[in-house]
């Protein structure tokens, strides 16, 4: 007989609040049950949470749609975190191997893991995340060290922290909603979990989600995260650029985004003449293709060079092979062959796992996605430990 | 960084952003310049740190004069001056009055100023010569500026070209110079630094809705009666000869003594005979060997309430000759009256400009002087002047959709402000 569990994520995303409730048969398959989506109002800018009371509203009325949809209720709930505060830094720990042989043992390198978890942040500052990005053997890198012979181990982590006030605020608003934290993932991590295969996340490849108020990224490589960051830049500020630069009120120009913002435009496109309501009555405008195409270019470049500059050290030969663009903003027309330009890499738009639901396979919703399969994942991880475990007190007892 | 408020110096309109860029010139510290036009090219080349063109299909190279077209710019813009006009504790306006664009964007943006903040406004009038049409509306314009301003001064072409030995271009330039000088005073007189810092509100109680003279000069100590024989001749002097209330703002070297300053003010005071107080800031800069002063006078209880007196008595000026008489009849004429400016309604109660243009015809004046100047038709546009269509960058910190969270910041550049805006990209406006 099949088991299964379900399990519900929550995304805090700029525009909108998102829930997906799925059920994990068997630790292997994912099943989506529901989901939901409820717009934030502007409870939440560039990631972060600006007003609390809206947000909890907010998220109660999405989990509370989640919930009536799939006709379940759920405890616990993993969330999928960004914003302006999050940052990120590597950090080294060393170990001296202790035996006489010379080999790499468990402990050495649990030492050496220990010594990079131990950094203390500065008051005010709380980790989210610790991730093992890999070893060096007397300065030689490594996945799996265990076995070999080295004189000295060194485990490197990528520490990701944020604002403990913000972080303290997420929770309660968890709790005050009745339910329990279960996870907790950088959202570019897990956009980048939602749309690559094992095969990129072994040759390297930077995973960018643009969503409507920040770029969360991670690069991934040997099936590691090596890398991952929030660059405070979306979306909407695509949009504010054209309601300042083309005079037009914010949903004018989110409409104007949609419908024809494009990064590469024909000589034909350039001096087309759009209406920006499209109704040519009182206080519909008329716009140049060339204008519009100037602004969101002017801040996806930006964008893509900010991108850039903080994986720089990826960027060599034998760094990253490939980018992938995902997020609401990765829509925009042309977006990939700018990317490709500025990272001199093949850059493609996020591909979803065949198995998903057709209404789920969307660039939007890779954070929650990814969230889903992050847990899978986990559970499945879990379980074969268990497995291992029961495995040993069957040889013993009988 | 520095958390010290800057001085706000806008230029309006041509004459404005050459006086600004005379200002800009002297690398003043904690002054943050403006420059306003209807003629885009005008902004695009004038030296300022923020550019402000208000430029739309009619208004491309300036308004001819007419001053509706600078109205509906106004408006059209209104947002834009009102962040021009707001958050500074001092607001210097500089401009040449009698064109279509300073002679209501200057009003305006005083209008939009915030209660509290000190406006200082340095403006140039026409020559008599240029037309009763121009000099009135300057003498409207001025007159608005009067009331709403802390300090206002008047710089007359007609007394800067006849009483100047130099040819125009010199004399242009030694009076914007001047101007420049005198900001660089205020700003110091208004800095952190400034060892006795200005005192806005006693400047606010002694010159307001009052006309200033004021004159700049430097020179070593013992050469100090020179130098308010200098501020005497300064062109926005003249019309001075006794003073009811005096400032005096102060740049010194470090080596200068108490003593030395009580000089100053003595000879301050006999220059300038003045009936009642001298009120004095002192800034001290190792950089400076000489002492720089800035005085701002207010004319006698007498001459202010009956300015033609005043002017009348100025026969003595230097090389005045029959021909000139018009030019102090001209000053006699800008501060005769107490008129609402054409396009501003007075009343404090409305925010905003009024949608129709106020005419309002001064009893003194003849029907005819308030008719907008006649507006050329507009030309066709060239492919030349179609390319000007290109809007300038604008170059505030608009944060639009972001204005009220925390600033965005990668690398002292603040990304919520347009990227095109940062990047200096032009985009075309239909």
């Amino acid at each position: 007989m099949s088991e299964s569990q379900t399990v519900a994520v929550l995304e805090w995303g700029t525009s909108k609040i998102k829930v997906l409730l799925a059920e994990i048969v068997d630790n292997k398959k994912l099943n989506i049950i529901s989901k939901s989506s409820v717009d934030t109002a502007l409870a939440i800018k560039k990631g972060d949470i600006i007003d609390v009371a809206k947000t909890y509203n907010k998220t109660r009325d999405a989990i509370t749609s989640a919930e009536n949809n799939a006709s379940v209720n759920i405890k616990n709930i993993s969330l999928a975190i960004s914003g302006t505060h999050i940052k990120t830094f590597r950090n080294l720990g060393s170990a001296n191997i202790s035996s006489s042989d010379g080999l790499v043992r468990r402990e050495d390198v649990e030492r050496a893991k220990e010594d990079a978890k131990r950094k203390i942040l500065e008051k005010g500052r709380c980790y989210i995340q610790k991730i093992c990005c890999g070893y060096y053997l007397d300065g030689k890198f490594c996945i799996d060290p265990i076995g070999k012979s080295a004189s000295k181990i060194d485990s490197e982590y990528l520490m990701i922290h944020g604002d403990d006030e913000r972080i303290i605020e997420m929770a309660n608003i968890i709790r005050s909603a009745g339910l329990e934290f279960d996870d907790i993932i950088l959202s570019g991590i897990a956009s980048a979990i939602a749309v690559t295969t094992p095969q990129q996340k072994m040759n390297g490849v930077l995973v960018a989600d643009i969503g409507a108020g920040t770029t969360d990224y991670a690069l991934i490589k040997n099936g590691k995260v090596l890398l991952a960051g929030v660059i405070p830049v979306g979306g909407n500020h695509i949009t504010n650029d054209l309601a300042i630069g083309l005079r037009l009120s914010a949903k004018t120009a989110e409409s104007v985004k949609v419908s024809c913002g494009k990064l590469n435009i024909t000589e034909e496109e350039r001096t087309k003449v759009y209406w920006a309501i499209g109704d040519k009555q009182i206080g519909d405008k008329k716009i140049l293709g060339e204008s519009v195409n100037k602004i969101v270019r002017a801040r996806v470049i930006e964008l893509l060079e900010f991108l850039r500059e903080d994986v720089g050290e990826f960027l060599v030969e034998d760094g990253i092979s490939e980018v992938i663009l995902t997020g609401g903003s990765a829509n925009i027309s042309g977006i990939c062959d700018i990317a490709s330009e500025i990272f001199s890499r093949p850059c493609s738009k996020g591909a979803f796992s065949g198995d998903l639901p057709k209404h789920i396979r969307m660039q939007s919703w890779a954070t929650s996605i990814g969230m889903l399969e992050h847990i899978r994942t986990r559970e499945q991880k879990r379980s074969s430990k268990q497995t291992g475990i029961f495995a040993a007190i069957k040889d013993i007892f009988f | 960084m520095s958390t010290e408020s800057k001085i706000r110096v806008v230029g309006i309109g041509g004459a404005g952003i050459r006086m600004l860029s005379a200002v800009e010139s002297l690398k003043i510290p904690n002054i943050l310049t403006v420059a306003i036009d209807t003629d885009v090219e005008c902004v695009q080349n004038a030296q300022a740190q923020k550019k402000l063109p208000l430029s739309c299909d009619k208004t491309l190279q300036g308004t001819g004069g007419n001053t509706k077209l600078a109205k509906e710019s106004a408006m059209q813009y209104v947002q834009y001056l009102a962040k021009v006009a707001r958050h500074t504790r001092v607001l210097v306006l500089l401009s040449g009055l009698g064109g279509g664009t300073a002679s209501i964007i200057a009003p305006i943006i005083a209008k939009l100023a915030q209660e509290g903040t000190l406006i200082i406004s340095l403006v140039a009038a026409p020559m008599q010569v240029e037309g009763q049409s121009k000099y009135s509306l300057a003498k409207k314009s001025f007159e608005f500026l009067k009331n709403k301003s802390t300090i206002s001064a008047l710089l007359e072409n007609d007394v800067l070209l006849s009483s100047s030995q130099d040819g125009i271009e010199e004399a242009f330039a030694k009076a914007n110079n001047n101007v420049a000088q005198t900001v660089e005073l205020l700003a110091s007189g208004f800095s952190k630094s400034a060892f006795l810092k200005i005192d806005s509100a006693s400047l606010a109680n002694t010159f307001f809705g009052r006309q200033a003279y004021i004159g700049c000069a430097c020179a070593q100590i013992e050469n100090i009666t020179r130098a308010f024989d200098e501020i005497k001749n300064s062109p926005m002097m003249v019309g001075m000869s006794k003073a009811q209330n005096m400032l005096v703002a102060i740049k010194c070297p470090k080596s200068s003594s108490m003593n030395e300053i009580k000089q100053i003010l003595k000879t301050a005071r006999e220059s300038f005979a003045v009936v009642d107080k001298i009120s004095y800031s002192v800034c001290v800069d190792a950089n400076v060997s000489e002492v720089k002063i800035l005085a701002i006078s207010s004319g006698t209880q007498n001459s202010t309430s009956d300015d033609s007196t005043e002017y009348n008595t100025q026969t003595e000026a230097p090389t005045t000759d029959s021909n000139e008489a018009s030019a102090y009849t001209s000053r006699e004429r800008m501060t005769l009256s107490n008129q609402t400016h054409p396009y501003i309604e007075e009343e404090e109660n409305t925010p905003q400009m009024s949608s129709e243009p106020k005419q309002l015809v001064p009893e003194s004046e003849p029907p005819t002087v308030q008719k907008p100047v006649e507006f050329k038709p507009e030309p066709k546009l060239d492919t030349t002047q179609a390319k000007q269509k290109e809007q300038m960058f604008f170059e505030f910190d608009e944060r639009g959709l972001f204005e009220n969270t925390p600033v965005n910041e990668r690398k002292g550049v603040d990304l919520d402000i347009p990227a095109f805006s940062r990047k200096r990209i032009k985009i075309t406006l239909l």
